[in-house]
């Protein structure tokens, strides 16, 4: 296993509305590795959007601690995310702008330079087959269309943790399939991904390894392989049943 | 010291960036929103500049008013941008995106409040030459005191900036937005000197007078009305560009502090 990027320690979140307080993660702990996929799994309200947005560093945790290269990612959370593309699950584009106005602004605001951004710009319109869309205007796109190009500015800045939150909901088949040949092609280039979806077949797919979130804590974490074997199951999606049947069992 | 230099340039470029985005957004609705204007302006100049003189209403509240229309244009601008924040964080949440950039979160909500001043400044600046055509000789240029006007215009604009985002961190629901042009928008311009100056209401009543002194719109009208129709019959310019500052500063502080935690951002 490669070193790790970024260690997440005993994080604890809370949501307080008046005095009704909800546990959304009862001290979660597990590293990302280096250039790994890193599959988040649960069901609903599981914690996995919680836990994504923590480390995109949008919002602060109320326990334990998240580490980058060491260090507490709160010691300068502006540096830590230099290196974080966060991709959410609701489309944040701004739409009245081309393809193009938006990498490029989106380059801007990492203090690129205009030739790195658009050399970057290349790469992504190809590497995403947006190409033929570079000067439309961002409303005009499928759903499809409109992920793919929110993975690639998500990617504009080269980020070593690119956190992407179910990414493919919704989409046709063939397009997921499609973009799981984007998101392995994002692990070549040496990026760790934090792939968090409920399509188990998936994360069997894409995942190195696969964390299962159940009620705010961490169930398990290995790779799909090993999960496999020790459940005695032939696919992911069984060993995620059994799991979250024996925490039924347990609840009750 | 350098390392500090440093961070606060980068932090600088990339809301110069963020509002070069918005500036570019704003072009689009441009003309839209030019003939929106023109055609407010234009209705009440000619009414109070033309038609109710004949009346008998002084001849000067023609000028007088265009500088309330012109100095609260950016106050009526403000409904449209709380709906359109409020509908985003009831919605898709385009700001969270803003929220992971390389700054610190309260720099965000100041940026938001800077860029709505910018864009909100820029329409009413329009509206001097076109005042000027509309009431020709009633509008006398030699009376602008272009350092103060232009010190007044930018504290007004940075006012109305901050107040709209102000009204969206107390604002939960969209539902709310419902009342906010009656009970907020409406006895704020309504009491805020647009029709009568300070003076006029305080020789009526000088409670009536103080109390007005509570409404910021008021030391828009006073202090943009000192700046471009002469300093006689308003409140001390620098009382006004005082006053205003007041409250931009406190309504921007409760307005971050607010949406820090309604957003639950990292402090």
């Amino acid at each position: 296993m490669k070193p790790p990027l970024i260690k997440i320690q005993s994080v604890k979140k809370i949501y307080r509305d008046g005095s009704h307080e909800k546990v959304a993660l009862k001290g979660v702990s597990f590293d990302i590795c280096e250039g790994e996929i890193l599959g988040l799994l649960g069901v609903n309200g599981a914690g996995k959007t919680t836990l994504s947005t923590i480390l995109a560093g949008l919002h602060p945790c109320n326990g334990g601690d998240v580490f980058y290269n060491g260090k507490s990612i709160y010691e300068n959370i502006v540096a830590y995310r230099k290196i974080v593309g966060f991709c959410p699950q609701k489309p944040n584009l701004d739409l009245s702008l081309s393809l193009e106005e938006n990498l490029i602004f989106a380059g801007r605001y990492h203090l690129m330079t205009l030739d790195d951004i658009r050399d970057q710009i290349d790469r992504l319109m190809d590497q995403f087959h947006l190409r033929e869309y570079a000067k439309s205007k961002a409303f005009v796109l499928s759903g499809g269309y409109k992920q793919r190009f929110l993975i690639a500015r998500t990617l504009i800045h080269r980020p070593k943790l690119i956190i992407l939150d179910e990414p493919t909901v919704g989409l046709d088949p063939h397009i997921r399939h499609q973009l799981w040949e984007q998101i392995l092609d994002l692990k070549k280039s040496g990026a760790s991904v934090l792939l968090t979806t409920h399509y188990l077949d998936e994360a069997e797919h894409l995942s190195d390894r696969v964390c299962i979130i159940d009620a705010g804590s961490v169930k398990t974490i290995d790779t799909p392989k090993n999960l496999m074997e020790l459940h005695q199951k032939g696919r992911l999606e069984e060993v995620f049943l059994k799991l979250m049947q024996e925490s039924d069992y347990v609840e009750k | 010291m350098l390392k500090n230099n440093l961070i606060t340039k980068n932090y600088l470029t990339t809301i110069y960036y963020l509002i070069r985005r918005d500036l570019r957004v704003f072009k689009e609705e441009f003309w839209g929103k030019l003939i929106d204007t023109s055609l407010l302006l234009f209705t009440t100049v000619v009414i109070f500049g033309y038609f109710l003189p004949a009346y008998g209403l002084k001849t000067d509240y023609g000028p007088f008013l265009l500088i309330g229309v012109i100095a609260g244009f950016g106050f009526f601008e403000v409904v449209g941008k709380v709906s359109v924040m409020i509908a985003d964080l009831e919605g898709d949440r385009t700001i969270l995106y803003t929220l992971t950039l390389p700054i610190p979160s309260w720099l965000v909500f100041v940026y938001i409040g800077v860029s709505w001043a910018i864009l909100s400044s820029i329409m009413s600046l329009l509206m001097f030459p076109l005042g000027k055509v509309l009431l020709f000789s009633q509008f006398d240029l030699m009376k602008i005191n272009l350092f103060k006007l232009l010190l007044i215009f930018i504290m007004s604009n940075l006012f109305f900036g901050f107040f709209a985002l102000w009204l969206v961190a107390i604002l939960k629901k969209m539902s709310n937005l419902s009342h906010l042009f009656v009970r907020v928008i409406n006895p704020m311009y309504s009491f805020g000197g647009w029709w009568y100056s300070w003076f006029a209401i305080y020789s009526i009543s000088p409670i009536l007078g103080y109390l007005h002194l509570i409404n910021p719109l008021l030391y828009v009208m006073e202090g943009m009305r000192a700046a471009t129709l002469g300093q006689e019959g308003y409140l001390p310019f620098w009382f006004s560009v005082a006053g205003l500052t007041i409250f931009t500063v406190g309504f921007a502080w409760d307005a971050i502090r607010r949406l820090q935690k309604r957003l639950d951002c990292i402090t």
